[in-house]
């Protein structure tokens, strides 16, 4: 801008082009506005083009679009969740419900851990009439020469004895497996837990296994002193007694962990992250695809979705495996996550309404109560989430 | 208006300190967000694709050069999330993303009801000549005018020459002039009381 000449070919075009006079036009100083009329006071004739360019600037509007703080927190968290970072502190709710329920189920405390009498407790919701379900909800142990022990036709205390295969009923839920005396070859295929129970049960070399709510684990070959191979789906407990020669394997979708001795979870849902949270030991998770990785006790290896890649964090082990203790546990989760814990109890799938509840929710329940009192728990402890059953689903919603 | 960029300590960054990670989620979040809904509707596919940026910016840092401008660099990378998940979710073809993608910047609604009421027929004229531009003039226009990006930027973002950006802001703002009426302009600067600054 040297000459006279050159001001005047100045056009709106280029002053729009100019950060100097755009930043003018938008956040002014003092500076900057002794600059801008200093111009115009010695080139006059730049008057008309300098107001028209203004004027552009001034009135082009947009539509802002502004998320709410909570959902701005709450894909903070998903961030940090997913690249595995420290979890930032969360707010917690007062569970007053759940203060009155402990008083009514004249539940005990012991050093923070609530413990109960669980008391008779299947869903009593009328949500598990589809077939699937209802295969899936008594629970029962499938063997290799076709035959069906059903947990409900077991009675606490009972020996089945089926070829070499020895499966005693110790008390509700807990089997212990064990090889004995018998004529034919037959072993375990595959054992299922009962929705809306845990099942507990011990291998032949006394190695022990807890299976959440629906879930399956299939025995590959036979479970021996040479070979300690299954699978899993939805979510087990490994207790794994030591044996340097015979590596205990579980497979899960196309990842599988190998250990020797030691103490684990995994998760295989289809509809939540896959996990292995390692408790005691030293675990080796292979997935296919990248170098396998070994993990520490209190580290969770986590599959964020399906094929992505695992990323290890710092987890709390109590709370990864409370359910193992027949409790839900909640520590500053999602709506998601407290409902993946609730529907993978009670069998019962769920649905969102948006605006997704984003509150987050921190408690320990019993496993014991039924579904209904579960969401009216939920509901009264001040979070923003409302439920309503329709079509066999749980939907949830703010209610708004 | 946005002009805001920051300047973080990209070692301490590099090296794992959160903090630094915090305050560029807090800097850049609503803005990229706002930047995201003029692509879709889909609130949630930009939030994905929010979530998709942090989570790699992070994972990568070690990998990352120290970008001369962190608010280039994210918009950028943001852009390209956003076109990655708007790929996966069918809304247009990629072959030639250039004219096919939504942007659907307009005047604020609030701005043309108030406008509309106080019958400034100039302000409803500019609503519909925003209208009357393609994505790709919108896109510029907002980077231009709403987060006040240079040229250079523009060209560096929206993957063109900086020569192709000058072209693209001339037909733009051309457009909206003769939508407007280029010789009613000065009727309207009564309205906006410019010269209270420039008669000084």
């Amino acid at each position: 801008m040297e000459t006279d000449n050159e001001f005047r070919r100045i056009t709106v075009h280029d002053l729009i082009a100019n950060d100097a006079f755009l930043h003018w036009v938008q956040q002014p100083t003092e500076e900057l506005d002794a600059y801008w009329k200093g111009e115009l006071a010695k080139h006059p004739q730049l008057e008309s083009t300098v107001r028209e360019a203004r004027w552009l600037i001034q009135q082009m509007r947009f539509s802002e679009d502004k998320p709410t703080a909570e959902r701005k927190q709450v894909i903070f968290d998903r961030i940090k969740e997913e690249a595995g970072m420290e979890k930032p502190p969360k707010k917690t709710i007062p569970i007053r419900r759940w203060l009155q329920m402990v008083a009514v189920l004249s539940l005990v405390t012991i050093t923070g851990v609530w413990m109960y009498t669980r008391y008779a407790g299947k869903p009593t919701n009328g949500l598990t009439d589809s077939p699937q379900k209802a295969a899936l909800l008594e629970g029962g142990v499938f063997l290799s020469n076709g035959k069906t022990l059903s947990l409900a036709d077991l009675k606490p205390g009972t020996r089945v004895e089926e070829g070499n295969v020895h499966i005693s009923l110790i008390e509700a839920n807990h089997l212990v497996y064990q090889y004995g005396e018998g004529t034919s070859e037959v072993q375990i295929d595959s054992v299922v837990s009962p929705i809306g129970a845990l099942l507990h049960m011990e291998l032949p070399d006394g190695s022990k296994v807890w299976l959440n709510s629906g879930s399956t684990m299939r025995l590959m070959g036979r479970y021996n002193d040479a070979e300690r191979r299954m699978d899993i789906d939805g979510q087990g407990y490994f207790d794994v007694v030591s044996n340097t020669d015979v590596p205990f394997c579980v497979s899960f979708g196309k990842g599988e962990v190998t250990v020797l001795g030691t103490q684990f979870d995994i998760a295989n849902y289809p509809n939540a992250p896959k996990t292995v949270t390692l408790l005691e030991g030293r675990v080796q998770v292979d997935h296919g695809v990248s170098q396998p990785l070994v993990i520490r006790p209190g580290q969770q290896l986590r599959y964020p979705a399906e094929g992505a890649e695992p990323i290890v964090s710092e987890v709390d082990v109590a709370h990864v495996i409370a359910w193992k203790n027949d409790v839900f546990s909640f520590q500053g989760d999602r709506i998601e996550a407290v409902m993946h814990q609730v529907g993978t109890w009670y069998g019962v799938d769920v649905v969102y309404e948006h605006p997704r509840p984003v509150q987050l929710i921190t408690g320990t329940i019993p496993h014991g109560v039924t579904l209904d009192e579960m969401l009216a728990i939920l509901e009264d402890i001040g979070s923003d989430a409302h439920f309503r059953i329709d079509g066999g689903r749980i939907v949830v919603s703010t209610g708004n | 208006m946005h002009q805001l960029d920051i300047r973080i300590d990209w070692k301490a960054f590099v090296a794992g300190d959160e903090r630094i990670f915090d305050h560029v989620y807090n800097t850049f979040f609503d803005v990229l967000y706002n930047y995201g809904c003029k692509y879709t509707s889909n609130r949630e596919l930009v939030e994905d694709a929010v979530q998709d940026l942090f989570v790699r910016f992070w994972k990568n840092r070690a990998s990352l050069n120290e970008p001369p401008s962190l608010k280039n660099y994210l918009f950028k990378a943001f852009r390209n999330h956003m076109n990655d998940r708007l790929k996966a979710d069918g809304r247009y073809i990629a072959a030639d993303f250039g004219e096919q993608h939504m942007f659907e910047a307009v005047p604020s609604p609030e701005a043309v009801r108030v406008a509309a009421e106080r019958v400034e027929a100039k302000q409803v004229k500019l609503a519909e000549a925003m209208t009357k531009l393609t994505d790709r003039q919108r896109e510029a226009i907002f980077l231009r005018f709403y987060e006040g990006f240079s040229y250079p930027d523009i060209a560096e973002l929206m993957g063109i020459t900086v020569k192709a950006t000058y072209k693209l802001m001339a037909r733009s703002i051309d457009t909206i002039r003769d939508s407007l009426g280029r010789n009613s302009i000065d009727v309207f600067l009564i309205l906006v009381k410019m010269g209270t600054v420039l008669k000084n």
